[in-house]
């Protein structure tokens, strides 16, 4: 178990020394001029251009830019924003709303993903099967932003059943047309992974086995199949909570969430390079870590990994 | 990531015999080739009784025709046309089907000549991503060992950067240099392979097992051989498959970053429009919902194609 | 509430005439796409306590089907029983509500597979695996109902059973595994337990340590065993009396002596001649031309005629009814009397 974890940390520093490399270089090398690519076409006035080298060590050779930007990520240092904001500032105002936003969507993904999942495995083949199977095509064939804006003018604007844009008066409340948005693709392939899942396992020997044991259908498949299907569906679950997070990006925007992923949303749209480096090196530090815990668990749930 | 665990090979229940009542048997007597054809024969006679497979294919080959010749599907030519603000906002009327947008310009001229982009760019990630996930999953799957491991480490790398994410970045860095649709393009093409590269390693694994490839291996083909005269066709329906869903996955990521404000400028996009249209939601949605609906029509009719093949082409799902 | 004290099954009432197992002209199908294969046409055969009874076939003879209708686990659809009658202590079982089958299924019937590692759920540790039906049907607490696990384990011979009884199905050897599925079998103390190739998927030394145990267990537990197997070298070894199946019909049966001795049907008798033999080397060994039946399209007639030396014109319209050789053996050929005394 020890060495499995450990195995897995060093493949997950690997990974992130080269994904945050390849953003470093993408951003500033492919750019002809760095200075330009984090301004955008934003005009720069001599002290934002003397600023910003300082800030990102422009006069030192690349590898040395990447080694002092690492360093700062590890100390908390993220720079500034165009605009002069202490980005850290910026990130710690709007963490909150994207952790309850996201957990609001995966709680939603939960409640109605696993048990319609288990329902349809079991009746593999029948009206409730197909017609969960179409819904959750249709759905991840749809993009999110269409989903967003498409829900937006429907429920809010049309109807008026929830507030268009993000009104913190209300509380969780405010986040329920968003996190159903934002959860609905994870929903899709949630239903779908349970699913296919059930639908194998009731089909294994074990269950015969069980069967000749005298127990209940409801403890074969609520015990016995239940926890093996679990496993890949927690697994598909935990790196989803990494990816929901990026689909904040697109929620957030559509619905003026001053969060992480709405930041970002400004940052692209107001050129604000330094902000969208940041933003995006930290969401890969955090999709990268959810892996890495999921990795974790998928050894806890799975003893055959476990003993690897 | 860990590997998905295959499920264990079908096996045949006792009584399910064949027309000629000795599957058991002749299983094991004429291994991969009678059942490999048979089962490919199967699936093009599903796929055939399948509207789900029509429909799909359907719109796919209109929105392909739309994407190469607009002027055939829209009377208004929406590069060259004057908008007006006299119309600005208007409903559909005879003539306007889908109406106006803020501007003032026609949304049904706009929605057909925006489709190019989105395809374009789509097939073009396509290609590129299909080409670079052959190379990968075939010297990955083919030569094991540290070739594979190396590569391993490598995808590893590349998914922890997200699709969207990644684009974004490629796509900003480039925006100055008016390169069109080419940085998303390049983007989409080098981060979006590892699934196809996934599916290619695995049927080279398996293909790679197989007696007759062992045999030929043994005569003494060469690699090159090998692998283009034996390996590389057991890959090719499962990776169309992953390349025709990935077609629909691209063409929703360039209108998602069409939308987010990082796609080509200066051309006519789905995603670019949705986004002006979202700004004025509150006067009125016909502008966003139409190319909204063809948009996600076309994501919908690859992502359904390729699941139908899927469907059709594994034996488990049968 | 537990399955013990709702039970219908009280302690045997048995006369000396009924059997402990007795079925009766059982038929199955399976209703398929292709059509309807009809598995089993007619099985009868019956089981008393203390003893083993071999049903011996290839595979598509129908035996695995015969022994997972006796338990009740028939995967409907597509199997459904048509006819005949499956008598557990005088009481039917295909009669009995599906609760009151759940109730005779590990706690009268017990059943083994295979494919040990499959048939255990990978995801829990043996002794909980072993010990379930202690806590869920007869309500012993977590602590008891484990204690009750590690005895059993004893009983079946795996070493260190109290150090391994948190272990899970992957970290046993083949045959350990099979261990720890007979000592969850015999958790609720059955009368019968199903046997079904217990021993296919092991190595040969494996196979003659599990066989031996069910041999011990038959006597020190009066258990009496199905066993489901096509291996003639495991029967001759274990079993009392033998059941030969052939396309969903026991074609021949007799006791193990009877039957290795001088085979009644001519199947059974090119079965016998196919295996090597220590007495007889150098000669050729001798196959059985042609193939098992299409089960949706069984031959008119004898359903073994089309591979039989010895097929008469009678053979190809008329089934052969099963006829008693005297000693309960009985043997479904037109000339089984004359296999019997190699008069033909």
């Amino acid at each position: 178990m020890s060495h499995y974890i450990i195995r897995r940390l060093l493949q997950m520093l690997v990974a992130f020394v080269g994904t945050t490399f390849i953003v470093y270089a993408l951003m500033f090398k492919i750019a002809g001029d760095p200075l330009q690519a984090l301004a955008g076409e934003k005009p720069l006035s001599p002290s934002q251009r003397i600023q910003l080298t300082e800030q990102y060590h422009l006069d030192r050779p690349f590898i040395i830019q990447y080694g002092f930007y690492m360093k700062g990520l590890a100390t908390g240092n993220l720079g500034r924003t165009i605009a002069g904001r202490p980005i850290a500032d910026v990130l710690a105002e709007a963490w909150p709303r994207t952790i309850e936003l996201a957990l609001l969507s995966i709680t939603i993904v939960i409640v109605l993903g696993i048990p319609a999942g288990v329902l349809a495995g079991m009746w593999r083949g029948g009206a409730f099967d197909t017609i969960t199977l179409t819904l959750s095509l249709i759905v991840i064939g749809i993009p999110i932003f269409v989903l967003g804006t498409v829900s937006q003018t429907l429920f809010a604007v049309r109807l008026g059943w929830f507030r268009p844009s993000y009104a913190p008066e209300l509380g969780v409340a405010a986040y329920i047309l968003p996190s159903i948005v934002l959860g609905l693709l994870s929903l899709a392939t949630a239903v779908r992974l349970t699913r296919t899942a059930v639908a194998e396992n009731l089909k294994a020997d074990y269950v015969r086995t069980a069967l000749s044991k005298g127990l209940t259908r409801r403890r074969i498949v609520g015990i016995h199949v239940l926890r093996n299907s679990l496993i890949p569906v927690i697994t598909f679950l935990g790196t989803e909570l990494g990816a929901l997070m990026m689909g904040a990006v697109v929620t957030e925007g559509i619905f003026n969430i001053p969060g992480i992923g709405g930041r970002l949303f400004q940052g692209i749209r107001l050129e604000d390079g330094p902000l969208v480096v940041s933003i995006v090196t930290i969401l890969v530090l955090i999709y990268l870590v959810t892996n890495l815990l999921v990795d974790i668990l998928y050894a806890v749930l799975d003893p055959r990994i476990r003993h690897e | 990531m860990s590997e998905p665990r295959e499920a264990n090979g079908s096996t045949v229940p006792e009584a399910q015999t064949g027309p000629d009542g000795h599957v058991a048997i002749a299983a094991e007597a004429f291994p991969a080739a009678i059942t490999a054809r048979s089962l490919s024969d199967d699936a093009w006679d599903d796929l055939r009784r399948s509207p789900v497979f029509w429909i799909s294919i359907t719109i796919a080959v209109l929105m392909m025709m739309i994407a190469v010749a607009p002027q055939w599907f829209s009377a208004v030519n929406a590069r060259t046309a004057e908008c007006s603000l006299r119309d600005s906002l208007a409903g559909p009327s005879s003539g306007h089907w889908f109406g106006f947008d803020k501007q003032g310009c026609d949304v049904f001229a706009r929605t057909i000549y925006g489709a190019r982009a989105s395809v374009l760019v789509g097939v073009a990630s396509m290609v590129l991503s299909g080409v670079v996930a052959l190379v990968i999953g075939l010297l990955a799957g083919f030569y094991g060992g540290w070739v594979d491991a190396v590569f391993a480490r490598f995808t590893d790398i590349v998914l922890g950067l997200p699709l969207l994410l990644g684009t974004v970045v490629v796509a900003r860095a480039l925006a100055a240099r008016e390169l069109g649709i080419w940085p998303v393009v390049l983007a989409l093409g080098l981060l979006g392979w590892p699934p196809a590269a996934r599916v290619i390693r695995s049927s080279v694994i398996t293909a790679r097992q197989q007696d007759y490839v062992q045999a030929a291996r043994v005569l003494g083909a060469g690699n090159a051989r090998l692998m283009l005269r034996h390996i590389l066709p057991n890959a090719i329906a499962p990776t169309i498959v992953v390349l025709v869903i990935s077609l629909g996955i691209f063409i929703s990521a360039e209108a998602t970053l069409s939308f987010l404000g990082v796609g080509a400028r200066n051309t006519i996009s789905w995603g670019a429009d949705i986004a002006e249209a979202q700004r004025w939601i509150r006067q009125a949605s016909h502008p966003l919902l139409f190319p909204a609906g063809f948009l996600s029509l076309t994501v919908l009719a690859f992502i359904m194609l390729g699941d139908a093949v899927r469907e059709a082409f594994d034996p488990r799902l049968r | 509430m537990t399955d013990a004290s709702r039970s219908r099954l009280a302690p045997p009432p048995l006369t000396p005439a009924a059997h402990l197992l007795d079925v009766s002209d059982l038929c199955v199908e399976f209703r398929t796409r292709d059509g309807v294969a009809r598995v089993l046409n007619g099985v009868s055969l019956y089981l008393d306590p203390g003893e083993t009874l071999a049903v011996l076939g290839e595979s598509g003879s129908g035996k695995s089907v015969t022994a997972q209708a006796i338990m009740g686990i028939l995967d409907t659809p597509p199997a459904f029983v048509r006819s005949g009658s499956i008598r557990y202590q005088g009481i039917d079982l295909l009669q009995m509500t599906t609760a009151d089958q759940r109730g005779v299924r590990g706690k009268h019937i017990a059943m083994i597979f295979q494919d040990a590692l499959s048939s255990l759920n990978p995801v829990f540790p043996v002794g909980w695996q072993i010990s379930e039906t202690l806590r869920t049907r007869e309500g012993l607490s977590r602590r008891d109902a484990l204690a009750r696990a590690v005895e059993l384990m004893e009983l079946v011979h795996i070493p260190a059973a109290a150090a391994r009884v948190h272990d899970y199905p992957h970290q046993f050897s083949g045959g350990m595994r099979q261990r720890v599925m007979i000592a969850m079998a015999l958790a609720l103390n059955p009368r019968v337990l199903i046997a079904d190739e217990p021993t296919t998927a092991l190595d040969v030394t494996v196979q003659a340590q599990i066989m031996d145990l069910l041999a011990e267990l038959r006597r020190t537990a009066s258990l009496a065993v199905l066993l489901i197997t096509h291996d003639l070298g495991v029967v001759a070894s274990v079993a009392d009396r033998i059941a030969v199946m052939y396309a969903g019909r026991i074609v021949e049966h007799a006791s193990v002596h009877d039957l290795y001795r001088a085979p009644a049907h001519p199947y059974t008798e090119a079965l016998l001649q196919s295996i090597p033999r220590i007495d007889q080397r150098g000669q050729q060994l001798k196959t059985i031309k042609g193939l098992p039946p299409n089960l949706l399209r069984i031959p008119p007639g004898c359903p073994f005629h089309p591979r039989c030396p010895y097929a008469q014109p009678v053979c190809t319209t008329t089934v052969p009814p099963s006829l008693a050789l005297g000693d309960g053996r009985s043997s479904a050929c037109h000339f089984a009397r004359e296999v019997l005394d190699g008069s033909l």
